[in-house]
């Protein structure tokens, strides 16, 4: 009897076991629509106070101005769109919000009756992008998503999007147009055969390209270092780093993108098409320059600079040993401050921040940045969806909150939708302004200089002045994004701004989608010269495996995507 | 015939089935979907778009990189298989010997619950500890030896695949080999003993003999998983710096037909992989059974 319950009892339990493998993973999961009007905010959680709008319906003065743009007008009919997206972990959201409910998401119901759901959410671009094509290839779209131009292709090819070139002609605000006339190329780029296809969610503007030296400035001023204006001042300076504080010099990680960020300073161009010295397209990667960047770095990593573990380290690892105080010198982005910047200045003091320095040359010619095509993605909407210009209607929501709205609705709302924590990151249909960035230093910078603040005309620029003086004030390190970009003594994008004021780089030749060899196997060429470079780096092959590694890449299929690239670019 | 036998036995058959379906749904009708390796595969159009014939065949072998992927595996897959047996052969034995049942069982349990663990989780753990400043290099540098790159270093890292995958898995083997070896007739070691032979000939003579079955059984299972060689572990555990001997077909083929969404060449690698495999199969089927006088079926 005992043991005819006891099994009993097994049989029932034991599917339930099955069971706990099922429920929320970090995806998150679609919502159901939220009332209209008083309830709308806190979600299931019940109330919460969300700042600027309170628990009312979202109420802004544009939506109901006499002389708004039509395209303000709300659908009389509920409107669901789906999309899928990408959750930054760096949003920080009021209490009781989330990437599915959020200010912008109830602005979008409440302003336009549209009901925005994630299908899924990923945490990084590259899983995103993975489970993206497993939707396109079993035919899971959403309404409306970002893709890649290689996705943009393969969907326009498939026939699975909407031509939007009318929608876009009636639906997009002047701000909209006036964004996209502003990178013309980039607009085109998502265009085929005469029509739109992709809304090219263009940039913050070139001035966010450029790269950098940085370096930790207590330890410089510790040991009284000058700015570095030769690669061997640089050198010295690791060394001298290395020497004080026993630490490595300069941080690398196995995929040498960070490397490969001062190879112009031997005027190579790695990861880049350029101009060869016979007036084709060649790729910046083979060319000889990158040989002597390579013996350089061989050399450096012979004196123990380059961190020993490179090879195996990753962008986090690199990350950690500046947190750590392990690595005085990085080579980066324009965007330092903001990671892992705020972390390096939490744990080693507001002392501790790196200024950037433009990237000296080692050769004694002259140093031109590498530019890229900015546009890396466009909004397409699947014919799934029937009401297209939900999409026109968000995307110049944003457009207007960002650049029109100050003056017109209350500082508080407007920085409720538009403070960096949030801005970046949750509202993903938008086009963005391409003067953005540029205006936004002269103005910031000006301001912090001199104190008149007459000149900041929108909500980004006000952010990112507050912040600065925030962190010239108190130190605080959340802020040090804003502050490194702009506002701080040494600015990356003051550096940027003379970059592009003078010319001082140099554009890439793909200029728009790339061509089919390339997106067939241009990463696995990549691969090649990789792990070809990184033996060099090492020691393990002598600088001469460089010819070896250039004519196995021209081999494995480097000649067919250079004579492709010759056919769609050249002149 | 037939029928009698159906009426014995029905309700085995019915417990079949389920597993069966299973089978026909995940397995069998995919099938169909090998023709992507033969054509250009645009998702949008799925197994609509364009025929292409060989031509990913083609353009995959004429890739060095690719080719090396094949030793690779090869390589690591062998000596996972080697040691596969050796290990849990040895540790089968050993725990055979302890008369402590409780004891036995604990062991039993610590070495077989790493099985149980994800590789994103035992990477994690391991990149920490082999790290050229980690734990195990910290201990060779005491002993007086140079700090061995056990994962940058390309003339290291299959073996740091094979040990550490050994580590990992061996508890399964071991606790089969020991339900083997408990079946084992008692009797022949008596008859062994009156004979006069000790405990190391009782084992070579009577014990390995005996498991002979088990071992092939599970070679031969494992022989058709060689070209699969661990792409979890490797996957989270590799770098640039050691595809030359780490990098297996699995790993490029992830590279290529997932990040860059080249399905076709994906497709066509799959398709290589399973004929191969069946191939390899079909050998051992017929070797194990000339040789050995051994049939799995």
């Amino acid at each position: 009897m005992k043991k005819k319950l006891l099994s009993l009892f097994l049989c029932i339990t034991l599917p339930f076991m099955f069971l706990t493998g099922c429920g929320n993973s970090s995806d998150e999961n679609a919502i159901a629509p939220e009332n209209t009007g008083a309830e709308a905010a806190g979600g299931s959680e019940g109330s919460s106070a969300v700042s600027g709008t309170a628990a009312n319906a979202t109420v802004l003065n544009g939506a109901t101005a006499e002389d708004r743009e039509s395209w303000w007008d709300s659908f009389e009919e509920p409107v669901t769109i789906t999309t899928v997206g990408y959750e930054a972990s760096s949003a920080v959201y009021p209490a009781g919000d989330g990437l599915t409910n959020n200010i912008w998401i109830r602005a979008y119901k409440d302003l336009f009756n549209i009901t925005l759901t994630y299908n899924w959410a990923s945490t990084d671009e590259e899983t995103k992008e993975t489970k993206l094509n497993l939707d396109i290839s079993g035919g899971n779209l959403p309404d409306v998503f970002n893709v890649k131009p290689y996705q943009l292709q393969q969907l326009i090819e498939a026939d699975l999007i909407w031509d939007l070139t009318e929608i876009y002609d009636t639906y997009a605000s002047e701000r909209t147009k006036i964004n996209m006339e502003a990178d013309q190329e980039s607009f085109e780029s998502g265009m085929s055969d005469g029509k739109l296809y992709g809304l090219a969610n263009l940039h913050w503007g070139i001035i966010e390209q450029p790269d950098y030296i940085w370096i930790r400035n207590d330890w410089k001023e510790a040991l009284a270092l000058e700015d570095p204006d030769t690669m061997d001042d640089l050198v010295n300076i690791m060394l001298a780093f290395m020497e004080a504080y026993g630490t490595y010099g300069l941080s690398a990680e196995k995929n040498l993108d960070y490397l490969n960020l001062i190879a112009i300073a031997w005027q190579a161009y790695p990861d880049m098409w350029i101009t060869g010295d016979d007036g084709s397209i060649v790729y910046g990667s083979v060319q000889d320059e990158m040989k002597d960047a390579l013996a350089a770095w061989a050399d450096w990593y012979q004196q123990g600079i380059i961190n020993p573990n490179f090879s195996t380290a990753t962008f986090e690892d690199m990350s950690t040993d500046a947190i750590t105080g392990k690595v005085g010198v990085m080579p980066f982005y324009q965007w330092w401050g903001y990671s892992p910047g705020v972390d390096v200045v939490s744990n080693q003091g507001v002392d501790a921040i790196f200024y950037p320095y433009m990237i000296p040359s080692a050769t004694g010619g002259q140093v031109y940045q590498s530019i890229f095509f900015a546009n890396q993605t466009y909004t397409v909407v699947s014919k799934t969806c029937e009401n297209p210009e939900a999409v026109l209607k968000m995307i110049n929501l944003y457009g207007y909150l960002v650049d029109d709205a100050m003056g017109i609705e209350d500082d508080e709302i407007i920085t409720s939708f538009t403070n960096p924590e949030i801005v970046h990151v949750v509202p993903q249909l938008r086009v963005l302004n391409p003067n953005c960035d540029y205006d936004q230093f002269i103005q910031v910078s000006n301001a912090v200089a001199t104190g008149d603040t007459s000149g900041l005309i929108n909500s980004g620029m006000w952010g990112k002045y507050e912040s600065s003086m925030e962190f010239i004030n108190n130190g605080t390190p959340a802020v040090l994004g804003d502050y490194s970009q702009q506002g701080s003594i040494k600015p990356a994008y003051g550096l940027a701004a003379d970059i592009l004021d003078n010319e001082l780089y140099i554009k890439s030749r793909l200029w728009g989608g790339s061509p089919e060899a390339l997106l067939s196997y241009g990463s696995t060429l990549d691969d090649i010269l990789t792990e070809g470079y990184t033996k060099i780096i090492m020691g393990l092959k002598d600088i001469d495996y460089f010819d070896t590694v250039v004519s196995e890449w021209y081999a494995a299929g480097g000649e067919k995507v250079t004579q492709e690239m010759n056919e769609m670019y050249g002149e | 015939m037939i029928g009698k036998k159906l009426k014995r036995q029905w309700q085995l058959h019915v417990l079949l089935i389920p597993g069966i379906i299973i089978l026909l749904i995940f397995s069998y009708y995919p099938l169909y979907g090998l023709v992507i390796a033969f054509q250009k595969y645009n998702p949008g159009l799925g197994f609509n778009s364009p025929w292409v014939g060989l031509d990913n065949f083609r353009y995959i072998f004429s890739q060095p990189n690719f080719l090396r992927t094949i030793g690779n595996t090869f390589y690591i897959a062998i000596f996972k298989m080697i040691l596969g047996i050796i290990v849990p052969v040895t540790f089968a034995l050993l725990l055979n010997e302890i008369k402590n049942d409780l004891t036995k069982r604990v062991f039993q349990t610590l070495i077989y619950i790493p099985n149980f663990l994800s590789w994103v989780i035992v990477a994690g753990v391991l990149m920490d500890l082999l790290a050229t400043d980690g734990i195990v290099n910290r201990f060779l540098n005491v002993l007086g030896m140079n700090a061995i790159s056990f994962l940058g270093s390309p003339s290291v890292f299959p073996w740091t695949m094979i040990i550490s995958d050994t580590w990992k898995g061996f508890g399964f083997g071991t606790v089969v080999y020991l339900a083997a070896l408990a079946g084992i007739d008692p009797g022949l070691y008596e008859a062994a003993q009156v004979d006069g032979a000790k405990r190391f000939k009782q084992t070579i003579y009577i014990t390995i003999p005996m498991l002979m079955p088990t071992i092939i059984l599970m070679s031969v299972l494992s022989l058709g998983n060689i070209l699969n060689a661990g792409f979890d572990q490797i996957f989270n555990l590799y770098s640039p710096i050691v595809y030359e001997s780490g990098d297996i077909i699995d790993t490029y083929v992830y590279r290529l037909g997932v990040e860059q969404a080249q399905y076709s060449v994906g497709a066509a690698v799959g398709m290589f992989k399973s004929v191969v495999s069946c191939v390899m199969l079909s050998m051992s089927y017929i070797l194990a059974d000339k040789v050995a006088g051994y049939r799995v079926f």
